[in-house]
């Protein structure tokens, strides 16, 4: 995928990553942010910026529980696949969950091996000092880089990530997958078709519909006639139970 | 804006007069790293800390430990919001001293200082095997007058006795960074391969041939190349002699 870094909206990323628990500057993005997507767009934007790639690397280790793989893997068309492999393995390397090796399995190697952060320098000196102390972790992915490093003290609790987070309080209580996907959206839009719900969950059709009667079966969701189709509807005690979901 | 979390120059200011009635008897701390050049106004961001190189008092321990989460809290600062994680450098630089410059303010028993602009370069480059991208970028963004520029030369002058690699090493990215730090003696632009060539006799005894003189005036003329980046084309000659002849360490 082409990618044109505009710094105008560096700032942008800051505040997501913010939000999603980086104690980086700015303030918390103020909409929904879909962590999946944002690790795919840092995969560009970390290029010329140092800090969010190190929040991206220090979030994946720290949170990679709340990764929903298959999310990560429907997008990764648009990532750069070298640095999104770097970034995950050298994750699982750390400590992050090594399920994650599902998304390496998907990411290639740069052919032309590449100085991993873009830094404008007019005579060079910084890509050539990348080159000559890379980090090996980097370089098997086609990359140089010197800097390995976390923001070990510089990361919210999660407390805090789940509090702001919605999304990621579902996936820490049922786990990082479609379910989580479809109560969010449910929770956020009570009446919703299957296939639009597909749509916004960016989950197949069959899977959705696997899912949802799934749930109609154990009681949690029903199907209403709206007109001619019929919609999904969240019932209402667990929707109270949802919203009021303790974070701990 | 400001979270929370962080402080900026006025924040950090206001930290240090906290810290300053806290204490009761004289404590003296050197101020480095990103939060010297934010104090010094440098840089105008925000950080979660303020990076301490020396301290008369041990800042992880005993009553000073103690003063410094109870203003966390106070402040709503993470409880490292002062710290001496910065002493590491002095792995780089064994025995460094930096030029101190004492911090604006009425103190009682804190002896604030932030390092001099010149040593700021000296210290974010000097772990050369490792210079990050944001390091790079608050010493671009800092203003340089020509008594700094004269500072780096004679801190990097000394350095050079000691330990020449380092040396040219900073002086490369700090000349990446500063492209006007790029002067002959005489403080200005290099304008012929005469020049060039001087510079790299004088500094490292390295004679340019004719030819090459020629081609460098030749690819100036073509706009392949500037007179900058002929002199540190002529450094990296000489890191690379340095490094050739540098005996292999045990």
């Amino acid at each position: 995928m082409g990618w044109t870094y505009d710094p105008k909206y560096a700032d942008e990323y800051y505040d997501k990553w913010i939000k999603l628990g980086w104690a980086g500057t700015g303030k918390p993005f103020k909409g929904f942010v879909d962590p999946e997507r944002l690790i795919i767009e840092t995969t560009h934007v970390g290029r010329y910026e140092g800090r969010l790639f190190k929040a991206m690397l220090t979030w994946i280790r720290d949170f990679h529980d709340l990764i929903n793989t298959q999310k990560v893997i429907r997008y990764i068309d648009d990532a750069d696949v070298a640095i999104l492999g770097a970034v995950i393995d050298i994750a699982i390397q750390h400590g992050a969950n090594p399920r994650l090796r599902t998304i390496i399995k998907r990411c290639n190697a740069n052919k032309e091996p590449q100085v991993l952060f873009k830094a404008g320098d007019q005579f060079g000196v910084f890509d050539k000092n990348q080159r000559e102390f890379s980090r090996q972790e980097y370089v098997k992915w086609g990359l140089y880089c010197t800097m390995l490093e976390f923001y070990d003290h510089a990361m919210f609790n999660r407390k805090f990530v789940l509090k702001n987070n919605p999304l990621l309080a579902l996936r820490a209580l049922i786990g990082p997958a479609i379910r989580s996907e479809i109560l969010f959206q449910l929770e956020n839009k009570t009446r919703i078709h299957i296939r639009a719900l597909a749509h916004k969950t960016g989950y197949a059709y069959s899977a959705v519909y696997n899912e949802v009667m799934n749930m109609v079966r154990n009681g949690f969701l029903t199907l209403e006639s709206f007109g001619r189709v019929k919609v999904i509807v969240m019932k209402d005690s667990l929707l109270q139970y949802l919203v009021s979901m303790p974070v701990f | 804006m400001l979270n929370a979390y962080h402080m900026n120059r006025e924040k950090m200011l206001q930290m240090l007069h906290a810290f300053d009635k806290e204490l009761d008897r004289p404590m003296t701390i050197v101020i480095t790293g990103a939060s010297a050049l934010i104090i010094r106004g440098c840089i105008i961001r925000v950080s979660k800390d303020i990076d301490v190189l020396q301290a008369s008092d041990d800042l992880e321990s005993g009553h000073v430990k103690k003063i410094i989460q109870k203003l966390a809290t106070k402040f709503a600062l993470d409880n490292e919001w002062i710290n001496n994680r910065a002493k590491m450098i002095f792995e780089d630089l064994p025995g460094y001293k930096p030029d101190l410059i004492p911090v604006d303010g009425t103190f009682k028993h804190l002896k604030p200082y932030i390092i001099s602009l010149a040593d700021s370069v000296i210290t974010k480059f000097a772990h050369f095997t490792n210079i990050r991208q944001w390091d790079k970028s608050d010493i671009a963004t800092a203003k340089f007058g020509e008594q700094d520029f004269k500072d780096i030369r004679k801190k990097l002058d000394i350095l050079y006795m000691q330990n020449p690699e380092r040396s040219l090493r900073i002086e490369l990215a700090f000349k990446s960074v500063k492209p006007e730090f790029i002067k002959t003696a005489e403080g200005y632009r290099y304008s012929n391969s005469t020049e060039v060539a001087e510079y790299a006799l004088k500094r490292y005894g390295i004679v340019l041939e004719e030819s090459t003189k020629k081609q460098i005036d030749e690819d100036v003329l073509n706009m392949v190349l500037s007179y900058e980046k002929a002199i540190v084309d002529i450094d990296y000659r000489a890191l690379e002699e340095l490094l050739r002849t540098k005996k292999p360490e045990c």
